[in-house]
């Protein structure tokens, strides 16, 4: 019910009441009179967007019962797009970033916190970022042009910029009260979730950690589109570590998601989980090392839903096949079949919940003010379309609102919530049944099952070996002769993406929702995976890079409870 | 080992403050007290031995900061208190330890942000665990190393950690200091917007940022100490575009011990006024366009620029070991009882002085980082000649005993300490009165012939505050600057001439260490080259900057 409230406060405070929002009138100011100063230079600007990203951020963590630190911070952050040439040729036919980075990654400028007096520093700041990116802009696309006549014309012949209708959306801002956790509340609940590790000796690291996050998005360009958004996230994630004797160390993670802190799981239900955590944690020290393997595989709903994000999600990521250096494994491939014929995909950006859990990956409006779309990227096993932003490829010439970028970034194809189904879905028992069949018809004593991941990651450049690694945390045997399921450790599940595509052989029908962050060209961006249970006829296993160290000389000093 | 207790007053403390209790310091130091004394005993791995050195430091610190810009906060953060520790071990005996880098390095763990006994100890256990295995892999290392590239007979018998008398230092009352954001934050908003009367100047900010700590160490030789430290900046800065299209970025600023020790509003008000008029001024001097060599008086600043980056370095007045496999570099170890600078100067490092000049000085201190009490006054350089250097516990061939100078750097990063100066005091015997250095530059310009010289005020690239002066009338102008030529240790053997006057500065260290400095306010060098700078014009701007729309 508590969503439903959320949801439908958003809708109430949406309309057109932008008259009191300083920022916003600055910035549809300055935009104006800088778009018509850069018309009047030798490079003439074609395209030009602002991006601010009002960010109030508050972390709490504790460890074995005590609090570890609490920070509250908020940042506003200036980001422009300038292109200039025009929407055939401009400075990012080669180039995907706007500015130059350096280890601290891209710039970006600070704005003024609050709104009153505040007007010339916006102006500063909005001037400062245009004009560095203005000249970057005017130096890549000198760089382009040569660049151009010295090299053979690129396979793809979209343009670099395509046409998107004119978007006006406003939101007020949250209430104040929002912009920050009730942190004595959470400091006790910290404490006595991280506290459960205090009974369990042989873990080393415990803790716990919320991360809530609450955005004001502003977007305007050139053509009119003006949108106003406001995003909460709140993560609480729970992290125990153990080692094994052979140096081996060995995490387990839990992962709550909301929009709202209130919103989360119980402490009730966090705590039974962490103490689930602590037992599996104490097994997997003692739990045999595992020597790779070939064979069939049971990948739960959250396995699977990295395991699609890794290996299905980034090669449908639609401007990155724009560059001949992409590995493009999907680009031709569209209407034939990439998995088993029951099976869809979609990638849906305004999908709020899901498996009755709040999604990460919810926006309304992406970072170039396109409104969110949801994308068929596969229909009854074939592939139908690409996450496009506003940068086409061949025979994908429109957005579907996928643009999306961290402060200092400009926008590039990214997934948001990568949903996986089935028409033809199994039960748990009955994959569990297919799977012992499938091992048995392999000649193999044992399948695994893949319960928990950490993540993993993939490469689909063209020069690098295309292909995928993603970090399971649980995995157990599960035997054909019947013996009980055994937790085994030291495995990585890797494999190269067309030939692991092709082994996906039925599915279940329950979904898991796995909630993360994505690293990419554009950063780090709030994502989900939703999956569920996927079996699989042959996957690759090697063991896990560990390391030499011994276990502590000394037992952990005694603790109180 | 014979060991006092010294009620040591702290250096940077300060009022009214977060709640910070006498049981809370109890507590941080009876988790390190009982943590270490456990390791210590229990750590033993195979044939190898358990370990020789143990120091277990602890650091409480909040941090702040409020940065604004035309009248507008741009950011304003205050961090609750954190803290921090860190533990050095090192194995074998003080002849041969495991240390390899001579550099006090030590292994940072994350502590709670509450004082909880167990939480803290449960920290130390792994952190000196981990320094425990790393260190046995140094010793060994070290061994073989020392075996295939024998020390010479003096090296040899030289130790690697110095035995010293250790005194407890505790600081009882110590307390971390409130920070009002709210009246930081209006503070700043009306020093930033000084910038709005300059709409030539552009990307300007002001920013008032800190820390405020306590830290606590407790080693193996049973010391204690527990201090508090701090360090409030507060800075302005801009840019300008200068006549010639080149693009000029200079900042002023003031640092304190606290936020109370910071000058007052309107005194910064004035500071910050005087620096974009200066600024601007800067915007419209020429630059240089033609080569120079002859005399060159350089000022506060820049004479203080000088003297410290020839005398208060590593292998200077500060000994230096060299790091068993790494690189050697340039020392004037060998120099001991030869002149090195001018004959008229003599050097002093002082730590027991707390004020001169009316000024609190940062360089007083009663005990040092390792326990050691220090001498009141040392003479590094005495008419020229060098004398001693300051060490702390790493022995070097001319600096065998630790002289009190291991300093806590600022607990902004890792909490370790290194070889820092006190308060130096660099005296000057004979010197010219300050009004007549100006009449010495003329007079030593016309002795080359030449119509002009140079004053040099500030050293600071492209926004050196440099002026010519006219030989025959002593008119300044103010010109941008060029590169000089080199001003090293050579330079300053041989001073035309010396300002009596002193000048009294504080400043950090190697950024990280308080210290002082009571130098000349003046010094007249000959034969100083100048060449004509080859900065590229800035590319131009395509955008008008918004202050300069209102012309």
């Amino acid at each position: 019910m508590r969503k439903m409230l959320f949801f439908f406060l958003l809708l109430w405070l949406s309309g057109n009441v932008t008259g009191q929002d300083v920022l916003l009138n600055v910035l549809r100011e300055e935009l104006q009179t800088q778009y018509e100063e850069l018309q009047k230079q030798e490079y003439p600007v074609y395209h030009l967007n602002y991006r601010v990203i009002d960010q109030a951020v508050h972390n709490i963590g504790a460890s074995f019962g005590t609090l570890q630190g609490s920070q509250w911070y908020r940042q506003r952050r200036f980001v422009p797009q300038v292109r200039i040439g025009s929407t055939d040729f401009d400075n990012f036919k080669f180039q995907q970033m706007g500015a130059r980075g350096d280890r601290n990654g891209l710039p970006s400028g600070l704005l003024p916190l609050k709104d009153a007096g505040s007007e010339d520093a916006i102006r500063q700041t909005v001037w400062n970022e245009t004009n560095n990116r203005y000249q970057f802009a005017v130096d890549v696309y000198r760089n382009s042009k040569a660049q151009q006549s010295v090299k053979v014309e690129q396979e793809d012949k979209a343009p670099c910029f395509s046409e998107a209708p004119v978007e006006k959306y406003y939101e007020e801002p949250l209430d104040g009260s929002r912009l920050a956790l009730d942190t004595a509340v959470w400091n006790g609940r910290l404490r006595r979730i991280s506290g459960v590790f205090k009974s369990c000796p042989e873990i080393l690291d415990g803790n716990a950690f919320i991360n809530y996050v609450v955005e004001r998005r502003y977007f305007l360009n050139n053509e009119g589109t003006e949108v106003v958004q406001n995003l909460t996230y709140c993560r609480l994630m729970v992290n125990g570590q153990v080692k094994a004797d052979d140096g081996m160390e060995l995490p387990l993670s839990l992962s709550y998601f909301a929009y709202l802190p209130e919103d989360l799981p119980s402490e009730a239900q966090i705590l039974a989980d962490t103490r689930a955590m602590c037992k599996t944690l104490v097994a997997l020290r003692t739990a045999p090392v595992v020597d790779p393997f070939t064979g069939p595989a049971l990948l739960s709903g959250a396995a699977a839903g990295v395991f699609f994000h890794e290996i299905f999600g980034h090669r449908v990521e639609g401007q990155r096949m724009k560059s001949d250096g992409d590995g493009q494994t999907f680009k031709k491939m569209v209407g034939q079949f990439v998995l088993p014929e029951a099976m869809q995909v979609y990638d849906d950006p305004t999908l709020m919940r899901y498996a009755d859990t709040d999604l990460n990956g919810y926006y309304k409006y992406d970072d170039q003010g396109v409104k969110a779309q949801r994308v068929d990227v596969v229909v009854d096993g074939r592939l139908n379309d690409f996450l496009m932003t506003r940068t086409p490829i061949d025979n994908h010439p429109r957005s579907n609102g996928h643009a999306r970028a961290e402060a200092g970034f400009d926008p590039v194809s990214r997934q948001s919530n990568l949903v996986i189904e089935t028409k033809d879905h199994k039960t748990t028992d009955e994959l569990r049944a297919l799977l012992l069949e499938e091992v048995k018809k392999q000649g193999k004593a044992y399948g695994y099952f893949f319960k928990e991941v950490t993540g993993g990651l993939t490469f689909t450049a063209k020069g690098g070996t295309n292909s995928f690694n993603v970090t399971p945390l649980e995995v157990y045997r599960i035997y054909a002769d019947g013996r009980p399921d055994e937790l085994v450790r030291g495995v990585d599940l890797i494999g190269t993406p067309l030939s692991m595509f092709s082994n996906i052989i039925h599915a279940g029908g329950e979904a898991q929702v796995f909630t993360g962050m994505c690293g990419a060209e554009s950063g780090q961006i709030p994502v989900t995976a939703i999956a569920p249970t996927i079996l699989v006829n042959k996957v690759e296993t090697q063991r896990k890079a560990k390391s030499n160290d011994l276990l502590p000389l000394l037992p952990r000093p005694e603790q109180k409870q | 080992m014979k060991r006092l207790l010294s009620i040591c007053a702290g250096m940077f403390l300060s009022g009214m403050a977060f709640a910070q209790t006498t049981g809370e310091d109890a507590v941080i130091m009876q988790a390190m007290q009982d943590e270490l004394i456990r390791n210590q005993r229990g750590l033993q791995l195979d044939q190898f031995k358990q370990p020789y050195f143990l120091e277990y430091a602890f650091g409480r610190v909040a941090n702040f900061e409020v940065s604004g810009s035309l009248g507008a906060v741009l950011n304003s953060y205050q961090s609750p208190i954190t803290s921090k520790g860190s533990v050095r071990l090192l194995l074998g005996n003080a002849h041969r330890t495991s240390d390899f880098q001579y550099d006090g390095r030590v292994y940072s763990v994350m502590m709670p942000s509450e004082t909880d006994y167990d939480e803290i100890r449960r920290s130390y256990w792994l952190a000196t665990d981990m320094a425990y295995k790393n260190s046995i892999q140094g010793y060994v290392s070290k061994m073989a190393f020392l075996q295939s590239n024998p020390k010479s007979e003096e090296e040899e018998q030289l130790d690697d950690f110095s035995k010293v008398k250790v005194t407890d230092c505790i600081e009882k009352n110590a307390s971390i200091p409130a920070f009002d954001q709210s009246v930081w934050e209006d503070r700043i908003v009306r020093l930033s917007a000084i910038f709005k009367e300059y709409p030539q100047l552009f990307n300007s900010s002001v920013t008032v940022s800190g820390l405020q700590g306590i830290i606590y160490k407790y080693t193996s030789e049973n010391l204690k100490e527990q201090l508090p430290m701090g360090y409030v900046n507060l800075f302005a800065r801009a840019s300008v575009r200068g006549t010639d299209g080149v693009e000029i970025s200079d900042s002023w600023s003031v640092s304190a011990a606290s936020l109370e020790e910071l000058p007052a509003e309107a005194e910064l008000e004035k500071q910050v006024k005087a620096f974009a008029d200066g600024l601007m001024k800067l915007s419209t001097a020429a630059p240089i366009n033609e080569f120079y060599s002859g005399p060159i008086l350089f000022e506060g600043d820049a004479c203080a620029n000088i003297l410290m980056s020839n005398l208060l370095n590593p292998g200077r007045l500060l000994a230096w070991r060299k790091p068993e496999n790494g690189r050697d570099m340039m020392t004037i170890d060998n120099r001991m009882g030869r002149k090195i600078i001018d004959s008229r100067l003599t050097v002093t490092n002082k730590t027991a002085l707390k004020t001169y000049g009316g000024k609190s000085l940062w360089g007083a201190y009663a005990v040092d980082a390792d326990g050691v009490v220090p001498a009141k006054e040392q003479v590094l350089v005495e008419g020229g000649l060098l004398r001693s250097q300051l060490n702390g516990r790493i022995p070097t061939l001319k600096a065998p005993e630790s002289t009190g100078s291991s300093r806590f750097v600022l607990p902004s990063g890792p909490l370790y300490s290194k070889t820092a100066p006190g308060t130096v005091h660099i005296e000057v015997k004979d010197g010219l009165k300050a009004e007549k250095m100006k009449k010495a530059l003329l007079k030593a310009a016309k002795e080359e012939g030449l119509d002009y010289a140079y004053i040099v005020r500030k050293m600071a690239g492209q926004a050196s505050l440099i002026y010519r002066v006219d030989a025959k009338t002593g008119e300044e102008t103010q010109v941008r600057a060029g590169n000089f030529s080199a001003l090293d240790l050579m330079k300053i053997k041989r001073i035309r001439e010396i300002s009596a006057q002193e000048n009294v500065m504080n400043y950090l260290y190697d950024r990280q260490v308080p210290s002082s400095l009571i130098y000349p306010s003046s010094i007249l060098l000959d034969d100083v080259e100048i060449n004509i700078p080859d900065w590229k014009k800035s590319q131009d701007n395509a955008l008008v900057f918004p202050l300069q729309r209102r012309k």
